[in-house]
């Protein structure tokens, strides 16, 4: 929010150069920027709109965070209250017909005598504030509501209706009701908008004449030729307001105060200005009034231990010094005794009404932290029991995971979540082609290795993200882990691919799982439970490549119970190759389950250790090697029985490959 | 005969004891061994000669032979060079390269910080990316049509009818997680204080994306709840981060060597009292606000089901993005999520 510089020190005598300034806000209020000229850019927090959203609010922060205590004083009567303000006199009536989106309305009608050009240093204000002055009526609205907070707006008394029984008198009706169906209103700018049954209005017999807490219309306008004019001060719910404006996208200096919430008590100060400075700039005659506020603001009252106070900030400020800090911002401490006895309390705290933000005791402990300063707080190690740090599964595995990945040289990439294609839909997206969230994490990595080898002669990736489904219409989402490889050689990267797995899956932990190839491709099980497939490799101008996809959470499942420690061999291994010659068409991970399951008891590992294929092999034919680890776990086998194992081995190999053992 | 052989002998021998490098060895090597040496012509011309005088040159020759070998053998080890296959090895060429991955950045600095928080004593937890009106805001006391959520510009999911029906009275709608906040309510509803820890995780902003805003990215959640956790313990464990971070001369950090310059000032959240924000000091002297911190709300330790009378506690979040960017100088967000290998092989 933007602030004039030579207004603070209009209203403050004391205020320090702008870098003191800005560097006691920033350290004690509000983050304050200088924007240059005569405006500083002040960021009042979304609870501070009442008491802050002005520059008679910014002074009171001044004068605690400076100590000016002299001033303090001074700004608490800065508004003067009228003697004697005429009411009743059938001029004006207000009825509110909502009292829950309207707490507070106030009306004052003026007669002026002429319309006059606004000063020279009233303009400068509104300018360095980013307002535009438009004529003397309008700014003198303006200019109070940033000198005091209150939002105010002016009618042209004359172009209001008189309700049909008031027309005896031509007293003025306003009326504070939700928007009828189909009514609709031209605004002050010129721009015309329909309004729906829970936009609050101010309207007169005819129809409405502003959009409450918003913007005023154009036909109830001030000009120059306004002779009578009906000032408003009021106060309205905070999420009326701010889901009408929203809903109409129309968001003004007095809506973005009214959405935050303040304190009706602002009413009065806002319209005593507003008369003091009508009646020094105008000529304004005061000739009636009206003010309906049926429910008073409550007065907070709070608690206060200074101990615990000490406790939360880690201090040992004394009760002395809490004391002036929260006097210092306008708080009044009540002795104890006079409010009876509160348990665990020093003193009690009267809170100024339009300090709506401060309805706790840790309110007021954040008032105390704050103007102490919280870089003159020491700082303390914590005092720790010694419970051991438990991190969850799913951080220890990825770190794992990554480890091995970037071991076998894979880098790692980041994605997007947002794809243009998936399951679960945004509601609102960015654009048209992020509309969905990811169902995989192989779209991107395809995109990332193609596009990485424009300028590399090998690429190797992996990223492992969230992706996300739905269930029978429930979203779920689950870690992936996907990682491919490209490069520009002629060979596929496919077996890189599943090298990778092999290797990845066994450094996890996992040892039971298996490739199958089916109608997906190449895939990975452990038992029954599919952990992902190969994509198999697929070219692009630039080069090959192959990716492989593995369900991480499966993966994590499955690895928990293979996380344990497993003896060391007690006894030796025989190793022994074995050489065969088969059809092509047979796969290698074929015959390598037929070795297994031909001497399931002692075989432990069996490798492939070289392939051929060649015209003098026959037609159609291939040789394979095999190396085969035995071992038992109960003794040493001899080589006699390893023997008998083998011939096992080639019987099944012959009888059910149709292999010649070579 | 046994002259000559004496004499070549007496060459070679010294010939080869004093060459100097590999190549030069070599040369010596073929023009003592090779097929056209004298040597093996002798050895060829063997058998042409009588059984005689094969007798008597054979094992003069082939004990020359090996005698040679031995030397050239023991010069080439003494010179450093390998025996036999030698020949054209340019051993100035570069090695084959063997590359390790690189982590991303942003993988790199949260390890950093897991690292740096674990040392004290906290525990690392995630929490997951969609998440429910409730936990992203209700029970972190950001009510329903307050501007405040405007601070979260949100991504809601769309769901179907029959989903939220089935949610009963509260029909807390789904929505991309806006700060990893949330997982402040999720572990204490199942874990009893005191404790410690960070959550790492990517959150959803619906935002213009520019060179310092994306539409996901990362945070890191701390949370610490006990008897009698205050801001002066907030303060120590935001200090000793910030400084065993930066410690190793911090990027684009104002400050000498792990000096870093930060500052301590009051700031709004909703589910803090009293709010907090870190700046840290750029060269060049501008602050620039990296972490947001208070004291746990009691209405956030009342959402969870603990007493405030009994608590106290801190929670922060940092921006992961931002603090990488500043560590490692990076100028532009996007270039985490661009999947560029250039980029991620920097670090």
């Amino acid at each position: 929010m933007k602030f004039s510089y030579t207004f603070l020190k209009k209203i403050l005598d004391g205020v320090p150069s702008r870098d003191k300034l800005i560097d006691g806000l920033n350290l004690h209020s509000f983050e304050a920027e200088d924007l240059g000229g005569d405006t500083l850019d002040i960021s009042i927090t979304p609870n501070r709109y009442s008491d802050a959203a002005s520059h008679l609010g910014i002074t009171r922060e001044i004068a605690a965070v400076f100590k000016l205590k002299k001033a303090l004083s001074g700004l608490k009567s800065y508004v003067k209250s009228p003697n004697n303000i005429p009411t009743g006199k059938k001029l004006v009536n207000v009825t509110i017909e909502d009292a829950k989106a309207c707490p507070r309305y106030a009306a004052r009608y003026f007669e002026i005598k002429s319309m006059r050009e606004s000063p020279v240093w009233l303009k400068q204000i509104l300018i360095a504030c980013g307002l535009k002055p438009i004529n003397v009526v309008v700014d003198i609205m303006n200019y109070t509501m940033l000198e005091v907070g209150q939002p105010l707006h002016a009618f042209d008394a004359g172009k209001l209706a008189t309700s049909n029984k008031r027309q005896a008198t031509g007293m003025k009706e306003i009326i504070i009701r939700q928007a009828k169906p189909n009514e609709t209103i031209t605004t002050l700018d010129g721009q015309n908008y329909s309004l729906k049954g829970k936009n609050l209005v101010i309207a007169d017999a005819r129809g409405p004449l502003a959009i409450a807490g918003i913007k005023g219309g154009l036909d109830s306008g001030i000009e120059g030729k306004t002779r009578a004019i009906i000032v408003e001060a009021a106060n309205f719910d905070a999420v009326n307001i701010f889901q009408t404006s929203r809903a109409l996208g129309l968001q003004t200096d007095a809506s973005l105060r009214f959405s935050h919430g303040i304190s009706p008590e602002l009413v009065t100060l806002g319209m005593n200005r507003a008369a003091e400075l009508l009646s020094k700039l105008v000529d304004a005659k005061l000739v009636d009034s009206a003010d309906v506020y049926p429910k008073k603001q409550n007065q907070e009252i709070i608690g206060f231990s200074v101990s615990k106070c000490n406790a939360i900030l880690g201090t040992s400020i004394p009760e002395k010094k809490i004391k002036e800090l929260l006097v210092g911002l306008g708080f009044e401490i009540l002795p104890k005794k006079k409010f009876g006895k509160k348990s665990g309390n020093d003193f009690l705290v009267k809170v100024p009404l339009i300090r709506t933000d401060v309805t706790l005791f840790e309110d007021l402990v954040e008032e105390v932290g704050r103007l102490y300063g919280y870089m003159k707080i020491q700082a303390k190690a914590p005092i720790l029991s010694i419970i051991p740090g438990h991190d969850s599964d799913e951080v220890i595995f990825k770190e794992l995971a990554r480890t091995v990945l970037v071991g076998l040289g894979f880098s790692e990439v980041y994605n997007s979540t947002f794809s243009s294609k998936g399951e679960v839909e945004v509601q609102n997206p960015i654009v048209e082609d992020k509309k969905y969230l990811r169902t995989n994490l192989e779209d991107s990595i395809k995109d990332n290795l193609h596009s990485n080898l424009r300028f590399l002669e090998e690429v190797k990736i992996f990223e492992i993200g969230k992706v996300f489904a739905l269930h029978g219409g429930k979203i779920t989402e689950k870690w992936n882990l996907t990682f491919g490889v490209a490069h520009k050689k002629k060979e596929s990267p496919i077996f890189e691919v599943k090298g990778a797995i092999d290797e990845l899956l066994r450094r996890l932990g996992l040892i039971d799982f298996e490739f199958r190839q089916n109608d997906r491709g190449l895939c990975v099980y452990s038992g029954i439970e599919n952990l992902g497939c190969v994509c198999m490799s697929f070219f692009s101008k630039e080069g090959e490549s192959a990716l492989a996809s593995i369900d991480f959470e499966l993966l994590m499942k499955l690895t928990e119970g293979e996380r344990e420690y497993e003896p060391l061999p007690k006894f030796p291994s025989i190793m022994r190759d074995i050489s065969i010659l088969i059809g092509s068409e047979i796969q290698a991970g074929e015959v390598l389950e037929k070795i297994q399951s031909a001497s399931p008891k002692y075989v432990q590992d069996v490798d492939m250790i070289d392939y051929f294929e060649d015209e003098k092999l026959g037609d159609n034919k291939k040789s394979l090697t095999f190396r085969i680890v035995f071992r038992s776990d109960s003794r040493t086998l001899t080589d006699a029985e390893v023997d008998r194992e083998m011939k096992k081995i080639n019987k099944v190999l012959q009888t059910e490959l149709g292999a010649d053992i070579r | 005969m046994a002259l000559e052989a004496d004499m070549l002998k007496k060459k070679a021998l010294g010939e080869i004891s004093k060459a100097e490098d590999v190549r030069a060895l070599e040369t010596l090597r073929v023009f003592y061994l090779g097929r056209k040496s004298k040597l093996s012509e002798e050895l060829r011309g063997l058998g042409g000669l009588s059984l005689n005088e094969r007798k008597k040159n054979g094992p003069v020759l082939h004990a020359l032979r090996r005698e040679f070998e031995e030397a050239f053998l023991s010069r080439s080890k003494e010179i450093g060079g390998l025996p036999g296959k030698t020949k054209n090895l340019d051993l100035t060429m570069p090695g084959k390269k063997v590359r390790f991955g690189h982590l991303h950045p942003l993988t790199k600095i949260e390890n950093e910080i897991k690292q740096i928080f674990r040392s004290m004593n906290f525990s690392v937890i995630e929490g997951p990316e969609v998440e429910n009106e409730y936990y992203n805001f209700d029970a972190l006391n950001i009510p329903a049509s307050h501007p405040a959520r405007e601070m979260w510009d949100t991504f809601w999911l769309k769901e179907s009818e029959k989903n939220v029906a089935g949610r009963g009275p509260q029909k807390s709608r789904l929505l991309l997680r806006t700060h990893t906040s949330p997982i402040q309510i999720r572990y204490m509803e199942s874990h009893k204080p005191p404790f410690q820890i960070i959550v790492p995780g990517r959150v959803f902003r619906y935002e213009a994306t520019d060179a310092s805003h994306e539409i996901n990215f990362y945070q890191v959640e701390g949370l610490m709840v006990g008897e009698n956790v205050s801001v002066a313990n907030f303060k120590f464990v935001i200090e000793e981060f910030f400084k065993k971070l930066f410690s190793s001369g911090g990027g684009s950090v104002s400050g000498r060597s792990g000096g870093v310059e930060f500052r301590f000032r009051p700031s709004y959240f909703p589910f803090v009292e009293p709010g907090l924000e870190v700046d840290i000091k750029l060269r060049g002297g501008k602050w620039l606000e990296v972490l947001g911190a208070g004291m746990v709300h009691p209405r956030v330790f009342e959402a969870a089901g603990y007493n405030p009378r009994d608590l106290q506690g801190f929670a922060f979040g940092v921006g992961l993005d931002r603090l990488a960017m500043i560590k490692y100088k990076v100028p532009d967000i996007r270039l985490f999520y661009s999947g560029d290998l250039r980029f991620i092989r920097q670090f």
